[in-house]
């Protein structure tokens, strides 16, 4: 029988479900989601804020399981806040920047010409400019904040996606089934829907989560540097910076938010890889 | 033989124009003509990059023709537009060079050979699965490949199923654009054969592109010889195998291996690389490398010479036995 759009999910999760690195990123993906939506289920954001001197700089206890930082706030608190604004803020950056690039990249390979011609200039231009130095400098420019921020990450991150897109989408024009779709009487649109996007899906998702991961360091690297999220909000960049001072003596609180980065970064890159092959046909059945 | 003429094309031309420059343009096919009757194949060889895909391809519209006619069944094609085209392609049909690129990566045969059927909505959704199987098993293929992914198959599998793809809109030509190239010579028989035993079941006719002239010489009724964009010689099979009059076909068909312990014939070598389209030598195409040129052939296009029986060749001499 034809296999059904079930059976095709049913696929996908098997061979998802035997690649064990990107399960264990999924899982890990999963509690950092979590954490992130049902934060203020967990602890109340009043943790997040509330400085006491007396309990400030200790170690992780039953009290406080992360400890507590120079100004007596909760470490955990604060992470799991943070993972609210880190998580959401790249996710937020990578959807925009896909559908952004995913649009404009297929428009671009498929009309072609002048237009087409002139946007890539623009974008090998723009390209031209190392990525973090052009997020430092728009944020630079429009002023910091976490709205200047993800606006600047987007701008960067569009570019990227763009030329990534344009440039499948023209590999999978130029191939023979496509030819072979329209002599069976298919519309452009339809080609477009049922050809070209099936198999740029692959390359746009794997593409979106490899860039979640780059995302997330971006913008940790970017609050370190005090350009994106402002305090007291927390951010696990900023957070790193904050402890920067007692890195010697009071080791986690760098530990801890170093922790929650590269976790969350390699999750998003191990769940990414499992995506792409258990999206793949052509992966071991 | 000699039946009703199916498809006519007269005087074809594809130029590649680039943007603003009329100058540049690249002449891939200028000014080709011939017949195919129906039920008959008609053989097409040249080198690569002589402009016989392009032939092929104009025929569908996958390449607009520049100028020219191509008609089918007495009707110009070349204006066809929107309706028309889908109507021209449930007739016409072609098989692609590269089966690994010729069917989705992503769909199952299922899917890859129903979807004329469905597109053309040519039976009731009921019997798709049916014709699908039928047409499979006509071209050698079982019904358990239904739900497999093309990567799950050989070349000359994939070429099977590329063949029930463009049958099952029931044509009445198939361009084969070089179907067997791809292939291992022992599963290019087995796909020839298929390709030979469907047409007389079915009375289709074939353009059959090819470089290979033993593959051409066994399928085909009448052949042509491009270069560089235009015929050079055209004739029904036999005579042309027997008694090429072009040079061009000469040098071709001596390269031609043949079983036999000391051959008689010398091979003809051609010097040089084929003359740029864009940019084509004066007189006739070929006198750049041709060892029978004259002065002549440097200033003046030969005219096409008919010399009987069919056989036409475009060379300011006859070099027949």
């Amino acid at each position: 029988m034809r296999k059904r759009r079930g059976e095709k999910a049913a696929d996908f999760c098997r061979k998802f479900s035997r690649n064990k690195a990107a399960v264990f990123g999924f899982a890990v993906a999963v509690v950092f989601i979590l954490a992130a939506l049902f934060a203020d289920v967990i602890c109340s954001y009043d943790k997040v804020t509330t400085q006491n001197i007396v309990e400030r700089l200790q170690s992780p206890s039953a009290a406080h399981w992360f400890g507590t930082d120079q100004l007596g706030r909760d470490i955990f608190a604060r992470i799991i806040h943070g993972a609210r604004v880190s998580l959401g803020v790249s996710f937020l950056v990578v959807a925009i920047s896909v559908l952004v690039g995913g649009i404009a990249g297929s428009l671009l390979a498929l009309t072609g010409g002048r237009i087409d011609n002139l946007v890539m200039r623009l974008i090998d231009v723009i390209s031209c400019i190392p990525g973090f130095l052009l997020t430092l400098a728009l944020v630079a420019a429009m002023g910091s904040g976490i709205r200047n921020l993800m606006l600047a990450m987007c701008i960067r991150m569009s570019v990227g996606y763009i030329r990534v897109i344009r440039s499948f989408v023209l590999s999978v024009v130029g191939q023979d089934f496509i030819d072979a779709a329209r002599i069976s009487g298919m519309s452009t649109r339809k080609i477009a829907v049922t050809h070209v996007l099936p198999n740029a899906l692959g390359i746009i998702i794997v593409e979106a989560a490899m860039s979640l991961s780059n995302t997330i360091l971006s913008i940790a690297a970017l609050s370190f540097l005090g350009l994106g999220i402002q305090p007291p909000a927390p951010e696990w960049g900023a957070m790193l910076n904050e402890g920067r001072e007692f890195i010697r003596t009071y080791p986690h609180l760098i530990i801890i938010p170093g922790i929650a980065i590269a976790l969350s970064a390699l999750a998003m890159n191990l769940m990414g890889d499992g995506v792409r092959d258990a999206l793949d046909p052509r992966s071991g059945q | 033989m000699e039946g009703k003429i199916l498809l006519e094309v007269k005087d074809l031309k594809k130029y590649y124009i680039p943007r603003g420059r009329k100058k540049a343009a690249v002449r891939a096919v200028d000014g080709v003509s011939f017949q195919i009757p129906a039920g008959t194949t008609y053989g097409l060889v040249g080198e690569s990059g002589c402009g016989k895909t392009t032939v092929g391809k104009t025929i569908l519209h996958l390449a607009e023709a520049t100028g020219g006619q191509i008609l089918l069944d007495g009707q110009d094609i070349v204006p066809y537009r929107g309706k028309e085209l889908r109507r021209l392609w449930m007739r016409v049909q072609m098989i692609f060079q590269d089966p690994f690129s010729s069917m989705d990566p992503k769909k199952t045969i299922y899917q890859i050979v129903a979807e004329p059927l469905k597109e053309f909505g040519l039976c009731p959704a009921k019997e798709v699965r049916e014709r699908v199987v039928e047409t499979l098993e006509s071209c050698g293929m079982s019904e358990d490949c239904l739900d497999r992914y093309p990567h799950e198959f050989s070349g000359g599998q994939r070429q099977r199923i590329c063949i029930a793809r463009a049958l099952i809109s029931g044509p009445e030509f198939i361009v084969c654009d070089e179907p067997v190239s791809a292939l291992d010579v022992s599963v290019q028989a087995q796909v020839i054969n298929l390709l030979k035993k469907l047409q007389k079941e079915k009375r289709m006719a074939y353009l059959f592109i090819s470089h290979d002239l033993s593959v051409v010489e066994h399928v085909s009724d009448y052949v042509g010889v491009m270069y560089l964009g235009r015929l050079v010689e055209t004739a029904p099979k036999k005579e042309l195998f027997s008694n090429p009059r072009h040079p061009y076909t000469q040098a071709l068909l001596s390269a031609v291996p043949v079983p036999q312990l000391h051959r008689t014939q010398k091979r003809i070598v051609l010097a040089g690389d084929v003359p740029s389209a864009d940019a084509p030598p004066s007189g006739c195409p070929f006198h750049t490398r041709c060892r029978e040129c004259q002065e002549i052939c440097k200033t003046q296009v030969p005219k096409k010479r008919d010399c009987g029986n069919g056989h036409e060749v475009w060379c300011h001499f006859d070099f027949g036995k």
